[in-house]
């Protein structure tokens, strides 16, 4: 691996790479065995649209970089050390993602390119968010407690963290299911219990330590900063995940509300605990 | 990790008491989007007909030769707001007034007010003669 020869420059030795990709691959099977055996994601793999996947796989990258960067492993960053981290991370999951449809037999030699590369693409996404993470996780503690010191790298945090929830969950057809079953009076309380929980979350996990403030400010100003903007974020996000997976082809508005709704809570939940799974 | 958290809001607020200009614009952001979807849904639930049946209509596409055969590629149209599961649709191709092939698909879900697509496959032409097609049953999802 090129990689390691560059990172002995950071005062790693081959060796303490070594560990460290063998975590990675601990994460990227952590991260990504519940959807390897989700058949919706199979099927994903040859139905999905191809721009759409090649969109998706592409934001990935980008997602990667930034997680690199806000939660990396390394002290010093730089352009070059992240890119070559977000490669690695996706070079794991992309391997880890292929062993384990290999192991269930999910790809095989006879099997047609392109659905073969389809099915590994779509898994080597939360594979390659596990491997990011583990570094960091399962690494070791002492740069534990680094956290971005700015707004921005908050919300990215968070965007992160519901992509990855909602991916989890997105792809399996309970979740338009329960859109279709559900009224909007259910999915107006639903919208409600999502931002409370999430308020919940990101109040009690001192997020951003505002309710040291004296005077209850910093109540309010955790709420449309954080957990409003978080919703937000949640919102997007599941619209977007929908619209990769085609959820959303031919459905009207009322119905992609509804779905949009439900999967934001998993998104919602995704950016409030950011933190503690990225 | 916790004191380190409450540090960091301490330090962010030595250093300026002002809220930043992006906290604003992302909260004001989620405001804007959590009430537009709140009105979409109460509008919806308000709009909402109550307990009607899903009301499925099945419209040719197009016809193009698939394989030995054609397929006749329909859209099944849902014009009520309720969802309709396991849809099951026919086509029956007549000539002279006599059914000549008949092709069923089950489409999984026609949700409310929104169209799905599948496809019916004919070993004889549908274009050369009367074909009708016709949602046969649903179930609530």
């Amino acid at each position: 691996m090129s990689d390691q020869s560059k990172s002995d420059s950071q005062g790693l030795t081959n060796r303490d790479y070594a560990v460290d990709l063998l975590r990675a691959f601990g994460g990227a099977v952590i991260f990504a065995f519940p959807l390897l055996m989700t058949m919706e994601m199979w099927w994903l793999g040859f139905t999905m649209d191809r721009w759409r996947l090649v969109l998706f796989l592409a934001l990935n990258l980008a997602l990667l970089e930034g997680l690199s960067f806000v939660a990396g492993f390394r002290k010093a960053f730089s352009l070059k050390d992240d890119t070559l981290d977000m490669l690695a991370a996706y070079g794991v999951g992309i391997l880890a993602s292929a062993a384990l449809l290999l192991a269930f037999d999910l790809i095989s030699w006879g099997m047609n390119a392109d659905e073969v590369l389809g099915k590994i693409a779509v898994q080597a996404v939360p594979a390659s968010i596990g491997a990011m993470a583990a570094r960091r996780q399962l690494g070791d503690s002492e740069e534990e407690d680094e956290r971005p010191d700015c707004y921005g790298g908050e919300l990215f945090l968070m965007l992160a963290g519901a992509l990855f929830l909602a991916f989890n969950v997105a792809p399996t057809e309970e979740m338009i299911l329960i859109a279709y079953v559900m009224t909007p009076w259910h999915a107006i309380v639903l919208v409600v219990v999502s931002l409370l929980m999430l308020h919940a979350f990101v109040y009690s996990l001192e997020f951003s330590g505002q309710e040291e403030k004296p005077g209850g400010n910093g109540f309010w100003r955790t709420f449309w900063g954080y957990s409003l903007a978080g919703y937000a974020i949640a919102l997007l996000v599941s619209l977007y995940v929908l619209w990769t997976f085609g959820r959303t082809d031919g459905v009207a508005l009322g119905q992609v509300a509804m779905m949009v709704t439900v999967l934001s809570l998993p998104s919602a939940l995704g950016a409030a605990i950011a933190r503690l799974i990225v | 990790m916790a004191d380190m958290a409450a540090d960091h809001g301490r330090q962010e607020r030595a250093q300026g008491e002002s809220t930043p200009l992006l906290e604003w614009v992302a909260g004001a952001i989620g405001a804007i989007l959590t009430l537009a979807l709140l009105g979409f849904l109460g509008w919806q639930a308000w709009t909402s007909p109550g307990d009607v049946p899903p009301e499925v209509t099945v419209r040719l596409e197009e016809v193009l030769p698939a394989g030995e055969g054609f397929v006749a590629r329909i859209a099944a149209v849902n014009g009520s707001s309720e969802t309709a599961a396991g849809v099951e649709v026919e086509g029956v191709l007549s000539r002279g007034g006599e059914a000549v092939e008949t092709a069923r698909a089950t489409l999984d879900y026609v949700p409310g007010h929104s169209e799905k697509r599948g496809g019916l496959f004919f070993a004889e032409d549908p274009r050369e003669g009367d074909l009708r097609l016709r949602a046969l049953g649903y179930q609530e999802p």
